[in-house]
């Protein structure tokens, strides 16, 4: 290191940690995913990681063919829908509701989309929280109530809802707004706030919790579908996995043995 | 000579805030957490998985993220060149933009044709080079700026000296210019792996949240909260907190034995 002194010591050294480091990381990478064959890509909501980790578990014991389950917010894996890579396109689309798949399918990236379970409103409580009996205790008894914003489905359809039977104008006040579904269950998981109006699907992943299920929030429903894309690169493979998570004896299980009512 | 008490007292007092803050948000984390979820986090192959890909990544970014800042920081300090003003706007970039917004942006750009050209070599979008770049990125913003700082604080006059008596302007930079800024560079790397390691957005949004392949730690913590599973969480974010104040103790150590 003539002409660079104890810096460029330094300088070669940290270079040899970055080679290293890169090396290392590429060996986690080839065990982690071996290049023999390329899995099927499933962009699945966060909040339906329980189901589709058994699923895609059984699947791959089944089939012998892997499945590689990519994570994230449901209105993200829109945007990763929206943008395929040529090298690495996604194969299905799995989002919290199916608000997501209904703006991908106007985005013509769907294929096909089946729906998989249904959903409705109820009121997750804080713990140690007693339910309402009546709409109107959320005001006597001066609830702060978290909803996730508008466009998370919850958000919209219960708002819709409240909006058409006059009922918003009382709740808005004591509202808190959360990013989804799953922020609101949080809050109230921690006390931040005094119930959420969550998905009963949501709800059943918070047992310790009550819920109430008010009259006021009755047709406040959706449906979890899963899509076939368009951008698949082995649709065959692909319908195949959707036929699998349909399957009342394989994918559907799964789904209501957490919660889920599914659609048979 | 009036007692100096009153002006300790003021400012322990204005800092203190803040300290007891970090301290209080440590606190409450320690007691909603649970042993029994700290050791099903430890019993996960996912979360080690996370905890080693987020220690190497984060490394491997802080690294690059000093090989970056000390050529552009020493640039941006000591020499002025047309497009100087874009420069320095284009670095700050990545400080000021909204964390999804990087991650997106760098999702876009491997849309492009030359992305997809390089992707042809390397797969870069879901796959670990995209935790890597992702952190990097904003990492690197951040010792860019501490690497230009550090330079600014010194007057060059030394450097100045040396090429008279006889270095080439490598040999200054290297024998004078870099150990006068040690601290300043090393203050740099510890800022960038500390970023890069809590990185959330853009990795989330550019690598995505594969289990077993480019989980981190932030991703791991997300994964767990989106299924309402709180105690995992904080479980995992204890984890977090241990391997940094682990890694930034050794990296002080390295720090004062260098000063």
């Amino acid at each position: 290191m003539a002409g660079t002194g104890r810096a460029g010591v330094w300088a070669v050294g940290s270079a040899a940690v970055a080679v290293g480091l890169i090396v290392a990381l590429a060996v986690r990478e080839r065990t982690a995913a071996p290049t023999d064959a390329r899995p099927l890509v499933v962009y699945a909501a966060a909040s339906l990681r329980p189901a589709f980790t058994r699923i895609a578990t059984e699947y791959e014991a089944e089939t012998g063919q892997r499945v590689e389950l990519r994570f994230g917010a449901s209105e993200e894996m829109l945007t990763r829908v929206r943008l395929p890579s040529a090298v690495d396109p996604g194969d299905l689309f799995a989002p919290a509701d199916e608000s997501y798949v209904t703006s991908a399918d106007k985005l013509g990236l769907v294929a096909e989309s089946r729906p998989v379970a249904r959903m409705r409103a109820v009121l997750l409580l804080a713990p140690g929280r007693m339910p309402p009996t009546a709409w109107g205790d959320l005001a006597s008894r001066d609830m702060r109530v978290s909803l996730a914003n508008e466009a998370a489905a919850i958000g919209r359809l219960t708002r819709q809802r409240l909006i058409a039977t006059g009922l918003w104008r009382e709740l808005e006040p004591r509202v808190r707004g959360a990013a989804t579904v799953t922020d609101s269950a949080n809050a109230a998981k921690l006390g931040a706030v005094d119930a959420a109006i969550v998905w009963d699907a949501v709800a059943r992943q918070y047992p310790d919790q009550r819920t109430a299920e008010l009259p006021e929030l009755t047709g406040i429903e959706a449906e979890v579908r899963v899509a076939v894309l368009r951008q698949s690169a082995r649709p065959a493979d692909a319908e195949r996995f959707l036929r699998f998570v349909l399957d009342p004896e394989h994918g559907l299980r799964h789904f209501r043995d957490l919660g889920f009512r599914v659609v048979e | 000579m009036k007692s100096d008490r009153p002006f300790f007292v003021a400012f322990a007092a204005l800092g203190g805030v803040y300290v007891l803050l970090v301290a209080a948000l440590l606190l409450a984390d320690l007691l909603y957490l649970s042993p029994s979820a700290i050791l099903a986090a430890l019993r996960d192959p996912n979360i080690r998985s996370a905890v080693w890909l987020s220690l190497l990544s984060s490394s491997l970014a802080a690294i690059l993220s000093v090989w970056v800042a000390v050529p552009l920081g020493y640039l941006l300090a000591r020499t002025r060149f047309p497009g100087r003003g874009i420069v320095e706007f284009l670095v700050d970039v990545p400080i000021v933009l909204p964390p999804l917004v990087v991650g997106l942006s760098l999702l876009i750009l491997f849309q492009t044709a030359a992305g997809r050209w390089v992707q042809g070599f390397v797969p870069v979008t879901y796959a670990v080079p995209a935790v890597v770049l992702a952190q990097f990125v904003v990492s690197a913003a951040l010792a860019v700026r501490t690497v230009r700082v550090t330079f600014e604080q010194r007057s060059g006059r030394t450097e100045d000296v040396a090429r008279v008596l006889g270095c080439t302007r490598w040999q200054a930079f290297w024998r004078v210019s870099v150990p006068e800024a040690r601290r300043g560079i090393l203050a740099a790397g510890v800022l960038a792996w500390a970023r890069a390691v809590g990185e959330f957005g853009p990795v989330l949004v550019f690598a995505g949240v594969t289990r077993g392949r480019t989980e981190v730690l932030p991703t791991a913590v997300y994964l767990e909260l989106s299924v309402g599973n709180v105690e995992a969480a904080v479980a995992i974010a204890a984890l977090m907190i241990a391997a940094s104040a682990a890694v930034l103790a050794i990296m002080r150590r390295l720090a004062s034995r260098t000063a």
